[in-house]
C-alpha cells in the first residue's frame, strides 16, 4: 500500500517539476535579452497570462469530470459580440461603438447560458462532449459572425476598463487571474462540489450507483467553464480595443495545452488548478520570450507543441515506473 | 407471511424486461426489520435487475413498492437516501482517484465553512473500517492504491455509511481473505440484531446457510422457493435453483472414439490470482466442459491457454510443448478462442458480414506476391461459411450489427470453426442468442467433435454444459474441484461443488 504521504508527494513534485522548467525557461531568455527579467515584462507576462488562466481554470474543472470543452473560444466571441449588440450605441460619425457598464452582466449571463447549453445538451443527448462542444464550437462562432457581419468593431466606453483598471496598482485581471487560482483550486480541492466533480470524472457509473446527480454536475463544470470563457474574452477584447471576428479563434488549444501541462488528466477524476496555472504560466513565458529575442514567430507553435509532448511524455514514462499493483485498476 | 407489520421493503407483482425479453415475471419478496434474507438464483435469474430495483436504479414495469408505511410504484435515488438503503455492489461503486475516507462519504459530505469537513470524515472512515470492521486502512489513502480486498472493504464501509435502515449485500466477499470475511459476518449479524433489514445475495451455499434466516429462490425471474433456512436442506435448494427437468437432454454428443489420441495436456497451470494448479488432458474429438461461478477461474484458464494471461505451468499441444504462447501461435497450432464477450472483443459492427467472416484468416486469402485479398476468394470463402452455418440473413454485403445477436455469434463462431481447428475453446457460446441459433450452435458443436476438433465449453449455463459436454471439471476458486464424467451428470451436484467446493 502507497501511503497518502507519498501521494501527497508525487503530486507536489509534479508542480515543483513545472516551476522549474518555468524558472530554466526564464532564465534562458533573460540570458538571452536583460528586457525579459525587467518589472514592466514581468507584469506583461501576467496580464497575457491572465485570460488563458482563466479560461484554463474553467477547463480543468470540465476535464475533471471526463468532459471536454472545445467552445470556450466562441463563448468568448459570442458573448462579446452579444454584449455589444445590445448593450452597445454604434456611434454615427465612425464604425465605432460605445458601451456602457450594463455589458458586464450581459457577458456574464451569456457565458454562463452558453456553458449551460453545452451541459444540457450532453445531459440530454448522451454524446460525447468533444462532439457536442465540437458543434457549438461551430454554431456559437457562426453567430457571433453573424451578428457582427464579421466586420472588426473598434469599441469605446465602459467594456475597455475591465482590462484597463488598476487597483493598488495591480491590474484588475491580474488580480482576477490571483482571485479564479485561489477560489478554484478551493472549489476543486476543498468543497464538496469538488469531490462530485471529482468523482464524475472517476467513474459515471460509480457516481450513479451511489446517487450522485451526475446530470447537475455536469451541468455545473460546464456553466463554470462558460462564465470562465467570457470573462477571458473581456480581458482579450479591453487589451486590444477592438471585436474582431479571429477573438478567441484556437483559443480551446492554448487551453487545453495549459491544462494538460498542469496535470489533469485528459479522461477525468484527476486535476489540479495549481498544476493548471502553472501550465498556462510556462505557456506564457514561452510565448512573451521567443517575442523579445525576436524570434521567428512561425516556431511558437513548434516550440509549444514540443513542450506539451515533452511534458505528458515524462509524466507518462515516470508513472510508468510505479510498481504493477498499482496500475491494476480497472 | 406475517412480517408485514415490520416490513421494511416489500416488493408485488415485480415486472421488468428488457427490449421485450421479461427479466422478473411477477416476482414479490420483502425484507423486514432485524432479518437476514438471501437472495439466490443461477445467473441471469434476475437478481442484478431485482438489486437494481431495490437501490434506486431502476424502475419495473409494473407492480409496487412498499418501502415503510409509503406504496410508491418505483424507488427514486431520493427514496432510497432517505429511507436510508445502502448497497455493496459486485462491481465496486469506488472513486479511485479519492481518498478512502472520500468514497465513504461522498453520498454526504458533511461541511464546515463550505468546506469539506475532513476532520470528520476521516472520523467517520476510522470507525466504519477499523473499529467495525477491524480493517486496517488508512483513511487518507488514495483508493487506486488498495488492494482488492481493501478496496472491497471499503466498498461495505461506503454502503454501511449511507444505510440506517436496509443493506443490500451483492456478492460482497469474492476478494476478501477468510480473515475479512469473518469480520463482514460478525458485522452483518451485529446490524442485523440492531434491527437492520438485509439482503444478501450469494453464490455461495455455505455463507447463505451461515448467515441467513430465510432464502428466497429467483429463477428465470419467478420466485420459485421461500423458506427459513434451518429447513431447507443444501440438496433441495440447488434442485429450486437449477429446477426440475435439466437432468435429462434429449440430445447426446457422439460417443468419444476410444483411445482418441490427447491433443492437449495442461499440467499445473496457475497464475497470480485466479487459477490455481489446474491439469487436465483433452482429447481429439471431446467435448470438455469447464463448469463453476464467475470468477472461479474459468475464462481465466481460456486466456491463460491462449497467452492471454501471464501464467505458469506446463501446456502441451499434439505432444509439443506450447510455450510463449500468444493468440498468433495459438492459431498457428490449432488452437483457437471464441471468446465470452464477441461483441466487443471479436466483431467488427460496422463492417460487412463478409469481412467480418474472413477477418481472422485474411492473410491466408491474400495473394502470395501482391498481398491484395482476392474479392473473389473473399466471397467464396464467406458464402461458404454462410451456407455451412446457416448464418442469416447471409447477404455477405450487410452491415454485421444489422444481423440478430445469435447471428452474429453464428458469423464468429463460423469464422473460427473455418480455421479447422484442432481445439476450439468456446466462452459462453449461446449467452444471450434466441433458442433456434443456440440449437444451431449446439448441433454444430457436435457434429464437428464426432469429426475430431476437440472442445473446452465454458459455460454459466448448465443445461447447455450437461447437454453438450462428454465430461465436467468443476471449478471452485481457481481449482478443479471435481471432475464429473457423463454418466455421473447431476445438476445439483455441480451447482453443490461449483458453490461449496465439495459434495456434501
Amino acid at each position: 500500500m502507497i501511503s497518502a504521504r507519498v501521494r501527497a508527494l508525487e503530486n507536489a513534485r509534479q508542480q515543483l517539476g513545472l516551476m522549474l522548467i518555468i524558472a530554466i525557461v526564464a532564465i534562458g531568455f533573460t540570458l538571452q535579452t536583460i528586457r525579459f527579467a525587467d518589472a514592466e515584462n514581468l507584469r506583461n507576462i501576467l496580464l497575457q497570462a491572465s485570460a488563458t488562466t482563466i479560461a484554463a481554470i474553467g477547463m480543468t474543472f470540465v476535464l475533471a469530470a471526463r468532459g471536454i470543452d472545445l467552445s470556450v473560444g466562441s463563448i468568448a466571441n459570442l458573448t462579446i459580440a452579444l454584449a455589444v449588440a445590445l448593450a452597445g450605441t454604434p456611434l454615427p460619425a465612425e464604425l465605432s461603438t460605445a458601451t456602457d457598464a450594463l455589458v458586464y452582466p450581459v457577458v456574464i449571463v451569456f457565458g454562463i447560458v452558453l456553458g449551460l447549453v453545452n451541459g444540457a445538451l450532453v445531459n440530454l443527448s448522451g454524446v460525447s462532449a468533444l462532439i457536442i462542444t465540437l458543434g457549438t464550437l461551430t454554431l456559437y462562432r457562426g453567430l457571433a459572425l453573424h451578428l457582427t457581419k464579421a466586420s472588426l468593431i473598434p469599441l469605446t466606453g465602459a467594456i475597455l476598463s475591465f482590462a484597463r483598471t488598476e487597483v493598488l496598482g495591480i491590474d484588475l485581471p491580474i488580480w482576477s487571474m490571483g482571485f479564479a487560482t485561489v477560489l478554484g483550486w478551493y472549489v476543486l480541492a476543498r468543497m464538496p462540489i469538488g469531490r462530485l466533480v471529482l468523482a464524475v470524472g472517476g467513474s459515471p457509473r460509480s457516481a450513479t450507483e451511489t446517487g450522485i446527480a451526475v446530470w447537475r454536475v455536469r451541468a455545473f463544470v460546464f456553466a463554470l467553464s462558460g462564465f470562465c470563457a467570457a470573462v477571458s474574452g473581456l480581458i482579450s477584447v479591453g487589451r486590444v480595443g477592438v471585436l474582431n471576428s479571429d477573438l478567441g479563434f484556437g483559443f480551446e488549444f492554448t487551453v487545453i495545452t495549459a491544462v494538460a501541462l498542469g496535470g489533469t488528466s485528459l479522461f477525468g477524476g484527476r486535476a489540479s488548478v495549481v498544476g493548471t496555472v502553472l501550465g498556462a504560466m510556462l505557456l506564457t513565458v514561452i510565448q512573451n520570450g521567443l517575442n523579445l529575442i525576436g524570434a521567428d514567430p512561425y516556431i511558437y507553435d513548434v516550440v509549444r507543441g514540443g513542450i506539451l509532448l515533452g511534458a505528458v511524455s515524462i509524466d507518462a514514462f515516470v508513472r510508468g515506473q510505479r510498481p504493477m499493483a498499482v496500475q491494476m485498476s480497472d | 407471511m406475517g412480517y408485514s407489520a415490520e416490513s421494511l421493503l416489500s416488493l408485488r407483482q415485480i415486472k421488468k424486461s428488457f427490449a421485450g425479453v421479461p427479466v422478473l415475471r411477477d416476482v414479490s419478496l420483502s425484507v423486514g426489520r432485524g432479518e437476514v434474507v438471501a437472495l439466490v438464483g443461477e445467473n441471469g435469474a434476475g437478481k442484478s435487475t431485482l438489486k437494481n430495483i431495490m437501490s434506486g436504479l431502476l424502475g419495473p414495469d409494473s407492480g409496487e413498492i412498499q418501502l415503510g408505511k409509503k406504496v410508491l410504484f418505483r424507488l427514486r435515488v431520493e427514496d432510497v437516501k432517505s429511507f436510508g438503503i445502502g448497497t455493496i455492489h459486485q462491481e465496486l461503486s469506488l472513486f479511485d482517484t479519492l481518498s478512502v475516507a472520500e468514497n465513504v462519504s461522498i453520498a454526504e459530505l458533511p461541511t464546515k465553512r463550505g468546506a469539506v469537513d475532513r476532520a470528520n470524515i476521516r472520523q467517520t472512515a476510522k470507525e466504519l473500517l477499523n473499529d467495525l470492521l477491524e480493517a486496517d486502512i488508512d483513511p487518507d489513502a488514495i483508493v487506486e492504491d488498495l488492494s482488492l480486498g481493501e478496496r472491497q472493504m471499503v466498498e461495505i464501509a461506503k454502503a454501511i455509511r449511507i444505510s440506517h435502515s436496509l443493506l443490500i449485500l451483492d456478492e460482497p466477499t469474492t476478494c476478501l481473505s477468510i480473515q475479512e470475511r469473518k469480520h463482514l459476518f460478525a458485522v452483518v449479524k451485529k446490524l442485523r440484531s440492531r434491527g437492520y433489514g438485509i439482503l444478501y445475495i450469494s453464490h455461495f451455499l455455505d455463507e447463505i446457510y451461515e448467515l441467513s434466516d430465510r432464502i428466497v429462490v429467483l429463477r428465470d425471474g419467478v420466485v420459485v422457493g421461500e423458506e427459513r433456512a434451518d429447513l431447507l436442506p443444501i440438496k433441495t435448494l440447488s434442485k429450486l435453483m437449477v429446477g426440475r427437468d435439466l437432468d435429462e437432454s434429449p440430445e447426446q454428443p457422439a460417443d468419444l472414439v476410444p483411445n482418441s489420441p490427447v491433443i492437449l495436456s495442461v499440467r499445473e497451470l496457475s497464475d497470480a490470482s485466479l487459477i490455481r494448479e489446474v491439469s487436465f488432458d483433452l482429447r481429439a474429438g471431446e467435448i470438455l466442459g469447464l463448469g463453476g461461478l464467475m470468477g472461479a477461474g474459468r475464462s481465466e484458464i481460456a486466456e491463460a491457454l491462449l497467452g492471454l494471461r501471464e501464467s505458469e505451468g506446463r501446456v502441451t499441444v499434439a505432444g509439443h510443448q506450447f510455450m510463449n504462447r500468444s493468440p498468433k501461435a495459438a492459431i498457428g497450432r490449432g488452437l483457437v478462442l471464441v471468446s465470452e464477450d464477441r461483441r466487443r472483443d471479436q466483431a467488427f459492427l460496422i463492417r460487412s458480414l463478409g469481412e467480418n467472416l474472413v477477418a481472422s484468416h485474411v492473410r491466408r486469402l491474400a495473394q502470395r506476391l501482391t498481398g491484395r485479398v482476392s474479392h473473389a476468394a473473399e466471397v467464396s470463402n464467406g458464402r461458404q461459411i454462410v451456407l455451412e452455418f446457416g448464418v442469416e440473413p447471409g447477404r455477405l454485403s450487410n452491415q454485421m450489427i444489422s444481423l440478430s445477436g445469435g447471428n452474429q455469434q453464428k458469423a464468429i463462431v463460423g469464422r473460427w470453426l473455418a480455421h479447422k481447428p484442432q481445439i476450439c475453446v468456446l466462452d459462453e457460446p449461446t449467452k444471450g442468442v434466441d433458442i433456434g441459433a443456440r440449437q444451431a450452435i449446439h448441433a454444430l458443436i457436435r457434429d464437428r467433435a464426432s469429426k475430431g476438433t476437440a472442445f473446452i465449453l465454458i459455460s454459466s449455463d448448465l443445461p447447455e454444459l450437461m447437454a453438450l459436454s462428454h465430461r465436467i471439471l468443476v471449478l471452485h476458486k481457481g481449482r478443479v474441484a471435481s471432475t464429473i464424467p457423463r454418466e455421473r451428470f447431476d445438476a445439483a451436484d455441480i451447482v453443490q461443488v461449483a458453490s461449496t467446493g465439495r459434495l456434501h
